[in-house]
C-alpha cells in the first residue's frame, strides 16, 4: 500500500510505502521524494521480500531450509540467503559466540517451530520432544559454529545444527532496503517490525524521533532517541513468550546454555551505523544479563538503552546523546 | 676583768643568742609562707630596664588582631545573606514574590543541557532538555511535572514473528 501524505515542510508530498513481509509491517517513509523514489521503494520492497522468501524457517522449501537440510553437503543458495549467512557467521566471531544462529532445534523443541500469533493472545505450546530430545539438545553449549561458504558458486555448508535467520535477516534486510532508497529523497526511514534504518533528518530535519517500547506495556515509551543516518534494533520478550507445560519460555535463546536467556532483562535497544549489527548486538547484550550488560557495552562502545525486569532503564554512554527523552523507570 | 662580770656577760650571751635565733628563724619561716601584696609588685620587680608609659604592641598579635576583625565582618555579611536566602525560600514556599531578595538569589540560570527531573507522582524521573528553576530555590520548592515524552515518527520493539 503506498500513500502520500502532504505536509506543510513539504516541497513534495512524502512517501509511504507499507506492506506485510517477515510476519511483520513493513514501512518505508521518503520525506520530499524525488521523481525515481517511487522506483527504488519498490526495488526496496523486492529485496524486503526476496530476503524473507529465501531465509524464512517457517518454509521446508526455503534455500535456508534447504541449505540446513544439506546438512554437511554444499548447497547452492541465492545471494541474499548466502550474505545472510556469512553475515550471520561474522557476526558470531565478532561477539565471541554471544550471537550464535543454531538455536532452531531448541525453539522447535519448545514448540516454536511454526509462525505463531503471539501478539493476539497467551500461547500455551506443547514441547516438541520428537524435534528434539530435551536432554540432548537442550543445556548443551556447542562448539564454535565454522560453516563453508563458497562465495564463487553461492554455495554453503552449514553443518550439521540447523540455523534460524531470524533477526539479522530482518536487519539485512532493512539495511539492503535502505540502500535501496538512498537518494529517494531529502531523508527516509526504513522500518520493520522494531529493526530500522533512519536517513537523513526526518520530516523536521532535526532527525527521526523514534520511540523506544515500554516493554512492561504501559502507555508511555521508555525512550525517544533522536536519530539521524542510524540503524536501530530492539530485542524484546514483551511480544513472544509463551509457556511450555508449566515453564515459561521465550524466544531470545543463550547459546551458552541452549536455553531461553534469563529473564532479569525485558528489553535491549542498540543504535548503530548497521541495523543488522544492531539486531545482533540487542540480542547478545540481552543474553548478556541485567548485571553484566552495562559493562558489556561499555567495554564495546555500543549505544544501547535497556529495561530490566523491575523496568529500571539504562543507558549506555554512547547511547545518550541520541536520547531526546527518557524515563529512569517505567512500569 | 673580774670573773663575776664574765659570768654575767656569758649568761646574757647565751641568753640572748638562742632568742635571736630564735627570732630570726620565726620571721624568715613566716615571710616564705605569706605571698607579697599585689599592690607591691611593682616595687619588688627587679627589672633592669625601665618600664615605658606606652607599651609596645607586637607585630603577630596585631595581625591576628587585624584577621579577626576583616573576619568577624565577612561572618556578619553572610549572615544578612543567609537570611535573605531564607526569605526567599520562605516567599517561594509561599508562593509570593521574590523581588526583594539580594542579587545572587534571584539570579536565574538557564541551561540547555539534558537535565533529570524527579516527578512527584510516580516515583519516576524524565530526562528532557530544558531550563532549570531560579538557583535560589530551597528542597521545598515542588519539583516540575516530567515533561511529555516529544512526538514521534516510529517506534522501536518487539516484533511479531520473524521470518
Amino acid at each position: 500500500m503506498t500513500t502520500v501524505d502532504a505536509r506543510p515542510h513539504d516541497v513534495r508530498a512524502d512517501l509511504r510505502t507499507s506492506f506485510r513481509s517477515m510476519a511483520s509491517d513493513i514501512t518505508f517513509w521518503v520525506v520530499s521524494p524525488t521523481d525515481d523514489a517511487a522506483a527504488k521503494a519498490a526495488a526496496a520492497r523486492e529485496v524486503v521480500e526476496r530476503v524473507a522468501a529465501s531465509c524464512t524457517r517457517f518454509d521446508a522449501s526455503s534455500a535456508l531450509m534447504q541449505a540446513n537440510a544439506a546438512g554437511r553437503q554444499w548447497h547452492t543458495v541465492p545471494s541474499e540467503c548466502f550474505d545472510a549467512i556469512s553475515a550471520a557467521y561474522d557476526a558470531h566471531v565478532a561477539t565471541g559466540g554471544l550471537f550464535d544462529p543454531r538455536v532452531l532445534r531448541v525453539l522447535s523443541a519448545y514448540g516454536y517451530d511454526t509462525s505463531l500469533p503471539f501478539e493476539s493472545r497467551r500461547l500455551h505450546l506443547p514441547e516438541n520432544s520428537g524435534e528434539s530430545p530435551a536432554g540432548r539438545r537442550r543445556g548443551l553449549r556447542l562448539r564454535t559454529w565454522k560453516p563453508r561458504l563458497d562465495a564463487g558458486r553461492s554455495a554453503v555448508r552449514i553443518g550439521r545444527e540447523p540455523i534460524d535467520l531470524g533477526g539479522i535477516g530482518k536487519g539485512l534486510a532493512v539495511r539492503w532496503a535502505a540502500d535501496a532508497l538512498r537518494g529517494a529523497g531529502e531523508s527516509a526511514l526504513v522500518e520493520a517490525g522494531g529493526d530500522l534504518m533512519a536517513l537523513g533528518g526526518g520530516p523536521e530535519g532535526t532527525g527521526w524521533m523514534v520511540a523506544v517500547e515500554n516493554p512492561l506495556g504501559g502507555d508511555e515509551p521508555a525512550a525517544v532517541l533522536r536519530l539521524r543516518d542510524r540503524g536501530c534494533a530492539t530485542s524484546s520478550i514483551r511480544v513472544r513468550s509463551w509457556t511450555v507445560g508449566d515453564t515459561e519460555v521465550h524466544h531470545l535463546i543463550d547459546p551458552r546454555t541452549r536455553r531461553p536467556a534469563a529473564a532479569d532483562l525485558r528489553s535491549v535497544t542498540v543504535v548503530g551505523a548497521d541495523p543488522a549489527l544492531a539486531e545482533v548486538w540487542s540480542k547478545s547484550l540481552f543474553v548478556v544479563g541485567r548485571a553484566g550488560i552495562r559493562q558489556a557495552a561499555e567495554s564495546r562502545g555500543l549505544a544501547a538503552l535497556w529495561v530490566d525486569v523491575d523496568g529500571r532503564v539504562g543507558v549506555s554512554t554512547l547511547m545518550r546523546p541520541h536520547v531526546a527523552w527518557q524515563v529512569s523507570r517505567v512500569s | 676583768m673580774t670573773d663575776r662580770g664574765t659570768r654575767v656577760r656569758w649568761t646574757t650571751a647565751a641568753l640572748v643568742a638562742p632568742t635571736a635565733a630564735a627570732l630570726f628563724t620565726g620571721t624568715t619561716v613566716w615571710a616564705a609562707g605569706h605571698q607579697p601584696v599585689s599592690t607591691t609588685t611593682a616595687t619588688t620587680t627587679t627589672s633592669a630596664a625601665p618600664v615605658q608609659a606606652t607599651p609596645t604592641v607586637d607585630p603577630a598579635v596585631a595581625a591576628l588582631r587585624k584577621s579577626v576583625a576583616t573576619n568577624s565582618a565577612q561572618v556578619a555579611a553572610l549572615r544578612k545573606t543567609v537570611a535573605a536566602i531564607q526569605a526567599q525560600a520562605a516567599a517561594i514556599a509561599g508562593g509570593r514574590s521574590t523581588g526583594t531578595t539580594t542579587s545572587r538569589a534571584t539570579s536565574t540560570r538557564r541551561t540547555s543541557s539534558t537535565k533529570i527531573h524527579s516527578t512527584s507522582s510516580s516515583g519516576s524521573t524524565h530526562v528532557s532538555s530544558g531550563t532549570k528553576k531560579p538557583s535560589g530555590g530551597s528542597t521545598t520548592v515542588s519539583a516540575p511535572k516530567p515533561k511529555p515524552a516529544p512526538p514521534t515518527q516510529t517506534t522501536t520493539g518487539a516484533s511479531g514473528a520473524k521470518p
